[in-house]
């Protein structure tokens, strides 16, 4: 029988497109579905009831056994049954009927063209098997009743599908017209071999958010037989009549006259999701505007008790409360243990719930303990915790929780959303769907140690509306539970700890061996080449590259396995390096994604091109006004606090691009270059077309310079902008002394350029002459003394600087009619290295003061969240402890590196073979959420004799200059393991299936074709999942 | 990158057509409009648009031998003709709707008023009486027992018609520092932003134009960027638009350039002036070549308005730059993209809730409401980040969004179904799908009459529907202004 219902099955499945056949025309394609929103499951075929064989829905234990290979009493010799998939459309207010063993929608009125579906009610938003299995129940929004399909007619293709609507009455005998939002059932009954009821059977659990009620409601006459009231003080109790009452009418049939219902009153919790516990015993119910998970005992009538548990989470990153809405339960399981090692015990059995919080989170609740997990715990500070009962979860708020990793967004599972969309260092979310436990266990094959396809043990599935499914590690019972600290790279605790994203590479304990790169792009956090250094020849030469701030080397030493010494420098980020040094550079694997860094001297606060909105457009557009002596940039848009601007940093007016004519202008305005302009300045101004030429004097000054500016003062709309003066780069760090030494150190700075030997070199005769004093610059970090340029006139300034003051200055503060157009501006950092990641953005955590909209650093800012390099930072801990002491800091650290030495014969440096050098060093340690590393040579006294002595005897100074740029790439970060090749669109439903399947509902329009998918996937197949699509 | 449109040649404007003639520039207008209106998504419309064509060519021997009079060709001063857009004044006592007249049949469009105290006197009398209100040119519907359809005359404010150009689509209203209001309307067939002065007592529209039902003048009919030839006109397909009362501007996005313009509308009373326009804000679809800018809204307080694009997943945010004297400038801020929900390239309307913390924005591909999260963040910058997404109706374009008292709620209109969705942005689940006509395009709310209005393109009536919570009729259209057209015309 079962043979021939999977032959009508495909036959009905088919024959829509054997219409097809002999036409000319092109088929259209067939949308079978149409936002699919909720499946439940049914078990249908031939069954023995007290001797006499029928074909009927039965409860899906029966087909669960014969699918096992188990025989349920009383049942020999009868054909296995089926499983069906019943399919919500609440746009259609239908339901699909999917034959699971053929994949095929099924036609439920085979004497109408097309598939047809069973007509259920208006907006059914949710669906659940009765306590018989024989009966499925939707309630239904729009028509605020009940249909129950008779699951036995619906199944059987000689029949047509019986529904019956059930209206929902209260207690006191009253339709209940609100609208439901979920509903649930308990569990099946497990007696095989009953003929199906008339009536469904058992209690349903409906949610009606708008009148803050979960009503329980007898599934055969839709009478109400108790509900709870979530009431606004948080209280849960069980509903009154006067509660009834108040339950706005919100169907009707449009009959004119029916008296109006009452205002509906303003509801703080609105129920919106539940479920019922295997055993029948607790009722879950979550609520969309509470942070409360509420566990009810239901008594063995399936009603509730007065045992009422309520789980509060945390609140949301910025401290707002958050709502709860879908969430699974998931079994009870036996955390630890790792089958690869000597741990025998598992430490205990935990239950979970995951549950979706509003701020776009999961949020872990232990049940059994009554706590919310923190599932983002830095987990640099747990490198030595041990005890796995406590890893389990951690609980939130405790003392002995650590505090989160930078860019938590609260405690909860954050999915990683799509690339280049975060801000200030915090990761975009991709926003969770719905949730699936799965558990995978077989003794019979172990699984293979840190294998991401090799999954043994408890895990959730999260769809995300970005169309991926995710998966978390409940408990990865083919991980170690904690941290190896003589092999740190071979267990690291973001993937070894419970309720964390699963990774997708494996072998990331590999080392390097000889020196080399891992032969595959799998292996843990590293850099994929050495990284680059942007120089320009103008302002250091070639030959003293070495001069420049660099990563710390680090001397790798082996051979190429034919007997030949490999030797060669490493940096501290490089997969050669010791794997200690390994460790501390990528601390937080989760943090790592693979992306290009950049350390920048005096770099811009954004590096967005075109297509990405991080840290938003590199050249912005505003308003430069006067304001009495003060001079302001202005942006309505207000993005100084978010670009991380601080006092004294650099502000450029880039003008327009005299190549481009008045493109970049306003309507009426030219681009326009003064006669005077020299090769310094590549911009223009743009000013009135009709007033250029007369605007020409009174700006002149203006137009003829570099237009850069130091920042006074920094709000979120405004900055105070004044002259930069021309600094001198070979001004000691530790403060001028004398005009004297500034002019001394000025014949210094040209000879950066050149690759003459100190001893060799004959200072060059300059080709103009400069005068130079040591003073404070207002226009930059007070404390020191800075050779600055002086002057009388323009003229006694180098091109591209004016004169004010007695000083050259990038730019004069700009008269009002030169400016009044809007201005085309860049910002860039002041004095320091900037550090930006090309997904991660520069890290800034500057806010806004809620009374001055000024430009603040908070006290609870994350010690991670830096993205700058000054020069001259505060001294580290004497522990290195960069999240409690400065970051950056400095400090003298062992630098190796290979150098070319000279012996000096008759005042000539005479070259020697290359040699390696150890050497102390001054250097800068730098961490963010993601790296941690050293710059060394930030300050020097240069050579003394010859190039790469290290010898000099002057004042130390610093030799970075504008444009100077590390670049490097990150590769071998986290990436999280998801469901392959699915191409689902918006997949808003999973949900465990007969067999251990998931199965998806795909409610996007995948493509022009379609209008919803169902997508099948076997957990156990962790390569592909084996994804099967039904549409 | 984006370029200033200044400087461009003029461009020959279509001349007022004489009766019984059509000039060669306006048989172009006449294909572009019918082929490239941004309704031509729907097989449906398609199937109208090219009936109407065929219609239009074969008649145009018979016009150019047997001209019609001007009476003949002149727009009924109250009838819904494929109506377009719509607005309501300050007071929710007037309903401004633009009739587009999309197939050619009279010699320009039109905009109504309709008065919304008689809407709601006759839902009211309808609803409480369950009968016909006496003396009223209604009936009941044929087909749905609870819509009564009345004549559209009965609620078109005599004398107030104006004329304007054709293919009007969205219209805004400004309110005035007299207590008076300003009406903005995108006109593609001219193209210009078309301006009238609205007086609330008398409900007289006024642009100029003399004698009943007055064509708007040129000066009501802004083609020139800051009036001035030299400098160049309009960019052309004007379609979007955002109507600013506080700070006293508008903004207007052209649906086939990917660009967006500024006018200065001082509130004072002054005529209004195109003051700024950028071209190539958006870029090209690579796949199909367009180039669109589409819905614009501001976050309110602060002054940013966010534009959509449907051929790029961009959404760039304007500011509006005041210096000195000069004219007002469009100033391009932050962009974000809509990439949470797959690369969304096919974004239509957008709005606001009413604190700006939250924007609704209709996407086509994948057929998805999105609800970004735009408050503040502690740095000062809205998150523009997404919160919630809904699946709703593939043709979905225009959206409107109000609270009746049971929370926030986005009305979308699906122009394919026929349809107006009400979705609940926070439960992101679907409360209710009211059929509303063929065609239904815009949508407005009068939150103190409890009424969602919507007008059908297709059949020429406005729907009402029935916001009173708790009413049995919540959710359904209680009033239809205008019979049905059918396919083909009245």
């Amino acid at each position: 029988m079962s043979d021939l219902r999977y032959a009508l099955a495909m036959a009905a499945f088919t024959s829509s497109l054997a219409l097809g056949c002999g036409q000319n025309t092109t088929p259209q394609a067939l949308r079978n579905l149409d936002r699919p929103s909720e499946i439940s499951f049914a078990c249908f075929g031939d069954l023995n009831v007290d001797g006499t064989a029928v074909t009927s829905a039965q409860p899906l234990s029966s087909c669960a056994a014969h699918l096992r290979g188990e025989t349920p009493e009383g049942q020999e010799g009868v054909v296995p049954p089926d499983f069906f998939a019943f399919v919500l459309q609440p746009a259609l207010g239908t339901v699909a009927v999917v034959n699971v063993r053929a994949l095929g929608i099924q036609d439920n009125d085979q004497l109408t063209p097309g598939l047809n579906d069973i007509p259920v009610g208006t907006l059914p938003v949710g669906m659940a098997e009765d306590q018989s299995g024989c009966f499925v129940m939707t309630a239904n929004s729009g028509s605020c009743d009940l249909a129950s399909i008779d699951a036995t007619s619906a199944l059987d293709l000689a029949r047509v599908a019986e529904v019956n609507r059930v209206a929902i009455t209260t207690p006191a005998g009253d339709p209940l017209l609100t609208r439901p939002r979920s509903i649930a059932a308990g569990p099946q009954t497990d007696i095989i071999g009953e003929i199906c009821p008339l009536e469904a059977a058992g209690m349903i659990y409906i949610t009606y958010p708008d009148c803050n009620l979960v009503a329980v409601v007898e599934a055969a006459s839709g009478e109400i037989q108790s509900a709870l009231a979530f009431r606004d003080t948080g209280i849960v109790e069980a509903a009154t009549d006067a509660d009834f009452a108040a339950c706005p009418i919100q169907c009707g049939d449009g009959v004119i006259n029916v008296a109006h219902g009452t205002e509906p009153e303003i509801i703080e919790e609105k129920p919106v999701a539940l479920e019922v516990s295997p055993d029948g015993g607790s009722l879950y119910i979550t609520s969309e505007t509470s942070p409360f998970f509420t566990i009810i005992e239901l008594d063995e009538d399936g009603l509730p008790t007065t045992v009422i548990r309520r789980i509060r989470v945390a609140p949301g990153a910025e401290g707002e409360e958050v709502g709860l809405r879908n969430f699974a339960i998931s079994e009870r399981i036996d955390m630890g243990g790792d089958l690869h090692d000597s741990v025998v015990f598992p430490i205990g059995e935990f239950q979970f719930v995951y549950a979706i919080a509003t701020d776009s989170t999961i949020r872990v609740i232990d049940i059994e303990h009554s706590q919310e997990c923190d599932t983002q715990v830095d987990p640099r500070y747990l490198a030595d915790e041990t005890d796995v009962e406590f890893l389990s979860c951690m609980p939130v708020g405790d003392l002995r929780t650590p505090q989160r990793r930078l860019g938590a967004a609260g405690p909860g599972i954050q999915l990683p959303g799509r690339r280049s969309q975060g801000r200030n260092g915090q990761t975009a979310l991709a926003m969770p769907l719905d949730i699936a436990f799965s558990t995978s266990t077989d003794p019979e094959s172990p699984p293979v140690q840190a294998d991401p396809n090799s999954m043994i043990g408890s895990f959730a599935f999260v769809t995300a509306a970005s169309g991926q499914v995710f998966i978390i590690n409940v408990d990865d019972d083919g991980y170690a539970d904690t941290r190896n600290s003589e092999q740190p790279l071979a267990a690291t605790l973001p993937l070894a700890l419970p309720h964390q994203l699963r990774d997708d590479i494996a072998t990331r304990g590999a080392v390097s061996e000889n020196c080399s790169s891992p032969p595959t792009d799998a292996a843990g956090a590293r850099t994929g080449s050495a990284p680059s250094q942007i120089i320009d020849l103008a302002a250091i030469a070639n030959s003293k590259i070495h001069e420049m701030p660099f990563f710390r080397g680090q001397r790798c030493q082996g051979d190429d396995g034919l007997g030949n010494p490999i030797d060669t420098i490493v940096t501290e980020l490089s997969f050669a390096a010791d794997l200690a040094t390994r460790d501390a550079a990528y601390p937080d694997l989760r943090a790592v994604e693979d992306q290009a860094w950049s350390i920048a001297w005096e770099g811009t606060h954004s590096l967005d091109p075109w297509n990405v909105a991080i840290d938003g457009p590199v050249v912005r557009k505003g308003v430069v006004a006067r304001d009495g002596a003060r001079v302001l940039l202005q942006d309505a848009g207000s993005p100084f606090c978010s670009l991380g601007i601080e006092t004294y940093d650099i502000v450029a007016l880039v003008g327009c691009n005299p190549l481009l004519e008045d493109a970049q202008c306003g309507i009426g305005e030219s681009c326009y270059v003064h006669a005077d302009t020299t090769a310094a300045v590549q911009s223009g101004v743009c000013l009135p077309a009709d007033e250029a030429d007369a605007l020409s004097g009174t700006c002149r000054d203006f137009l003829t310079s570099r237009r850069r500016y130091s920042v006074a003062s920094s709000s979120q709309g405004e900055l105070e902008l004044v002259e930069r003066r021309r600094m001198l780069r070979t001004t000691p760090l530790d403060g001028c002394e004398s005009a004297t030494q500034c002019e001394e150190l000025a014949l210094l700075e040209p000879l950066l350029a050149r690759d003459d030997h100190p001893i060799e070199a004959a200072i060059p005769e300059p080709l103009r002459e400069f005068s130079w004093v040591c003073e404070a610059d207002p226009g930059r970090v007070p404390g020191v003394d800075r050779c600055q340029m002086a002057c009388e006139s323009a003229e006694d300034c180098e091109d591209g600087f004016t004169c004010s003051g007695q000083r050259c200055v990038e730019a004069i503060l700009p008269p009002a009619a030169c400016i009044g157009a809007v201005q085309r501006y860049q910002t860039q950092i002041g004095e320091a290295f900037a550090v930006i990641g090309e997904d991660d953005g520069y890290a800034s955590a500057l806010v806004a003061a809620p009374d001055t909209g000024a430009c603040i650093r908070p006290a609870t800012a994350s010690p991670l969240q830096v993205a700058r390099i000054p020069l001259r930072p505060e001294p580290c801990d004497d522990d290195g402890d960069f999240m409690t002491g400065p970051n950056p800091c400095q400090t003298t650290i062992g630098h190796d590196e290979d150098y070319v030495p000279y012996v000096v014969q008759d005042g000539i440096c005479i070259t020697q073979d290359v040699a390696p050098r150890a050497r102390e060093t001054t250097a800068v340690r730098f961490a963010n959420g993601a790296l941690r590393f050293h710059l060394v040579d930030t300050e020097t006294k240069g050579d003394l004799e010859c190039r790469g002595d290290q010898a000099g005897e002057g004042p130390a100074f610093a030799t970075p200059f504008a444009g100077y740029q590390i670049i490097f790439q990150v590769i071998g970060g986290f990436f999280p393991k998801t469901v392959p090749s699915l191409s689902a669109a918006l997949p808003t439903r999973v949900v465990p299936g007969p067999a251990g399947n998931l199965w998806i509902l795909d409610q996007g329009d995948s493509s022009s074709l379609d209008h919803g998918r169902i997508i099948r996937i076997n957990p156990t197949e962790p390569g592909a999942f084996d994804p099967t699509v039904i549409q | 990158m984006q370029k200033r449109v200044g400087g461009v040649q003029p461009q020959t404007s279509v001349p007022s057509p004489n009766p019984g003639k059509i000039p060669m520039k306006a048989m172009h207008t006449i294909m572009t409009a019918l082929t490239q209106t941004a309704f031509t998504r729907s097989p449906s419309l398609a199937g109208t648009a090219r009936g109407a064509l065929v219609l239009t060519l074969a008649a145009l021997p018979m016009l150019a031998g047997c001209p019609a009079t001007s009476d003949e060709v002149r727009p009924p001063d109250d009838q819904f003709f494929f109506p377009t857009g719509m607005a309501i004044d300050g007071d929710e006592g007037s309903l401004f709707v633009t009739n587009a007249n999309s197939d050619l049949r009279y010699d320009s469009g039109s905009i109504v008023v309709v008065d919304l105290e008689r809407v709601k006197e006759l839902a009211a009398s309808w609803l409480n009486g369950g009968q016909v209100p006496a003396g009223a040119d209604c009936e009941i519907d044929s087909t749905i027992a609870t819509t009564l359809v009345c004549n559209e005359a009965e609620v078109i404010v005599a004398d107030s018609t104006v004329r304007t150009g054709n293919f009007a689509t969205e219209i805004g209203v400004q309110a005035l520092d007299d207590g008076s209001a300003r009406v903005f309307a995108a006109v593609r067939g001219d193209p210009s932003l078309t301006w009238l002065d609205f007086d609330p007592a008398s409900r007289e529209l006024e642009c100029g134009g003399s004698g009943a039902m007055p064509r708007c003048n040129q000066e009501h009919r802004l083609t020139r960027l800051r009036d001035d030839e030299s400098i160049g006109n309009l960019p052309a397909e004007p379609f979007g638009l955002y109507v600013d009362s506080a700070d006293g501007f508008v903004i207007m996005t052209h649906l086939t350039q990917g660009a967006v313009s500024l006018a200065d509308a001082p509130t004072d009373g002054s005529p209004p002036v195109i003051s700024d326009a950028l071209g190539g804000v958006f870029d090209t679809d690579p796949s199909t070549g367009a180039r669109s800018a589409l819905g614009a809204a501001a976050r309110l307080p602060g002054g940013r308005v966010y534009v959509t694009s449907r051929s790029e997943e961009r959404v760039q945010i304007f500011t509006v730059a005041r210096i000195g004297a000069s004219p007002p400038a469009l100033v391009p801020s932050d962009y974000f993209f809509l990439r949470d929900v797959l690369p969304s390239d096919d974004a239509r309307g957008i709005r606001f809730n009413e604190e700006g913390t939250v924007a609704y924005v209709v996407n086509r591909d994948p057929a998805v409401l999105q609800v970004l999260d735009t408050s503040l963040d502690a740095a000062g910058q809205p998150k523009n980040t997404l919160k919630q997404v809904i699946e709703i109706c593939s043709n979905a374009s225009n959206l409107t969004v109000g609270d009746l008292g049971a929370g926030e709620k986005v009305y979308v209109a699906c122009f394919r179904e026929g349809q107006v969705w009400v979705v609940d942005p926070i439960g992101g689940g679907v409360d209710a799908i009211v059929d509303v006509g063929r065609g239904p395009q815009a949508i407005a709310i009068s939150e103190e009459k409890e009424q969602l209005y919507v007008t059908n393109f297709l059949e020429d009536t406005v729907a009402v529907v029935d916001l009173t919570l708790a009413s049995p009729t919540e959710n359904r259209v209680v009033l239809k202004l205008g019979r049905t057209r059918q396919s083909g015309g009245k």
